[in-house]
């Protein structure tokens, strides 16, 4: 019910779900909004939370260009991105 | 990373087994980070000097340490040197050294004379004690004007305007001015061919009627040169007639479609007299970084000194870089874009104003390629004006139509 109400609203589910919103400019740069904070971080390996997972972005020479409470902004050489839900990491 | 804040910024590490921890709690406290970075078993990032002592009770929380590792900007520069009296004077006097310069006038040009000599405007200027080293808040521009058109009995008319350290003067003389006020008398002609619809003369005699077919160039209504005991008349009316247009595409059914790489590349050239220097990755002007590019030049231009000012030029070039392909149109597609081409032609003949009032098209194919063909008629107003034609010989019949 709670995913169908975006729909039947129209609105964005991004902000409704709280879910992570993430935009990838080519190879070098990478924005996480909703975002829970940083769970881990290497140099080639960035684990992000949100509400129901975590973002985890691979990559080498990955730096957190900058981190608000609204966004994360992560630069160097991004090989790639991938959502895992919490589910996924209690099995 | 960020440009330098001007209230400084300072470089701490993070070590301990929660780093990350103490980034999250810092971070959902309102304090913002940037430039984080992991250096083995710690974390280096930088913050506003204002939010170090926020972290104090996060350090307890979270069992890390921090340490500053290095601070920046102009706060703690001004702070490390303040105490230093002669850095303090030198400021000080720099400043006020750039607002007394910047109070004097420093450069005067002079624009728009043709038969006056520049250097005798100039003159005339100084004499009214407009010369370089004058203050800027003494001067009343428009008594110097005033005085300089007294002075030099070949000028119409004198301008001054004043922007930063320069001074203006715009000439008008008299050969100016007799040449515009001989363009000033003009025919009304046809700018287009058209059938005349409507037609109303406020100065002039008309030379068409409603329904004549008039062909571009055509006096539509006739004005008069000034001649012995008779003022000009210049034509004067609105002329309004049916125009026909046509807008005529060809589109391929195969198209080659260029798009944009996302890769691009600036260099910058600085010109000084006439020496060119490269700043960045290009050497000549002739290297070209991509096969297929679009290019945006962007100059700027000042000149530095007086009274022989040298230029100095910013040239900054910027290359976008395109690759193509192929892309194969279906045939309704490739109809429907050739009518948005050749609409959008016959649309970009027809002025705003216009009325359309009927269109038609048609579409033919030959070969791989579609032809369309979108024609359409408007009344829109067809007189411009032109500087009259030489009259002479039927004068007397002007004479009379005229009167």
């Amino acid at each position: 019910m709670r995913e169908s109400i975006p729909d039947i609203f129209d609105l964005p589910k991004d902000v409704l779900l709280d879910l992570p919103r993430i935009t990838i400019v080519g190879e070098h740069r990478a924005a996480v909004e909703n975002h829970r904070g940083i769970a881990r971080y290497q140099q080639d390996h960035l684990s992000i939370g949100y509400s129901s997972g975590r973002v985890i972005i691979r990559g080498s020479n990955l730096t957190v260009a900058s981190i608000s409470a609204d966004e994360v902004i992560v630069e160097g050489r991004i090989e790639s991105v991938f959502l895992q839900p919490d589910e996924v990491q209690k099995q | 990373m960020k440009p330098q804040r001007l209230g400084g910024e300072v470089q701490i590490e993070i070590s301990g087994p929660r780093c990350e921890q103490l980034v999250n709690m810092a971070v959902t406290r309102g304090i913002s980070m940037w430039g984080l970075t992991r250096e083995d078993e710690t974390l280096r990032t930088w913050i506003e000097p204002a939010d170090f002592s926020s972290l104090r009770p996060l350090v307890r929380e979270t069992n890390c340490s921090v340490h500053i590792l290095q601070r920046r900007g102009v706060s703690f520069w001004w702070r490390s040197n303040f105490h230093r009296r002669s850095m303090v004077v030198g400021l000080v006097v720099c400043l006020l050294v750039l607002v007394f310069m910047s109070s004097l006038v420093w450069v005067i040009e002079v624009e728009g004379a043709e038969e006056v000599d520049a250097d005798a405007v100039l003159t005339a200027a100084h004499e009214e004690g407009l010369t370089p080293g004058t203050w800027r808040h003494n001067l009343v521009l428009t008594d110097i004007a005033r005085a300089i058109e007294r002075r030099i009995p070949a000028v119409t008319w004198v301008g001054l305007h004043m922007q930063g350290v320069k001074v203006t003067i715009e000439v008008l003389d008299k050969t100016g001015y007799s040449r515009l006020t001989a363009d000033a008398v003009v025919d009304i002609v046809a700018a287009e061919d058209a059938t005349v619809k409507e037609i109303y003369v406020l100065a002039g005699t008309p030379e068409v009627t409603e329904g004549m077919t008039v062909s571009r160039g055509d006096v539509l209504i006739r004005g008069y040169a000034a001649v012995e005991g008779l003022g000009a008349v210049s034509a004067s009316g609105t002329v309004r007639g049916l125009v026909r247009h046509m807008g005529l595409a060809e589109v391929q059914l195969d198209q080659k479609v260029m798009v944009p790489t996302g890769r691009k590349m600036v260099s910058t050239f600085i010109s000084v007299g006439g020496l060119q220097l490269p700043l960045g990755w290009r050497r000549e002007k002739e290297e070209f970084p991509f096969e297929h590019y679009r290019l945006q030049r962007e100059a700027k231009t000042l000149s530095v000194g007086w009274p022989k000012p040298l230029r100095v030029e910013i040239e900054r070039l910027k290359f976008e870089e395109f690759s193509d392909y192929i892309r194969n149109l279906t045939l309704p597609e490739a109809e429907q874009l050739a009518l948005a081409k050749a609409g959008h032609r016959m649309r970009s003949e027809i002025p705003q104003h216009a009325v359309v009032l009927e269109t038609e098209s048609t579409v033919t194919l030959t070969e791989d390629t579609v032809v369309a063909q979108v024609r359409g008629m408007s009344l829109q107003d067809v007189g411009v004006e032109r500087p009259i034609e030489e009259q002479s010989g039927d004068s007397s019949e002007k004479k009379d139509n005229r009167e």
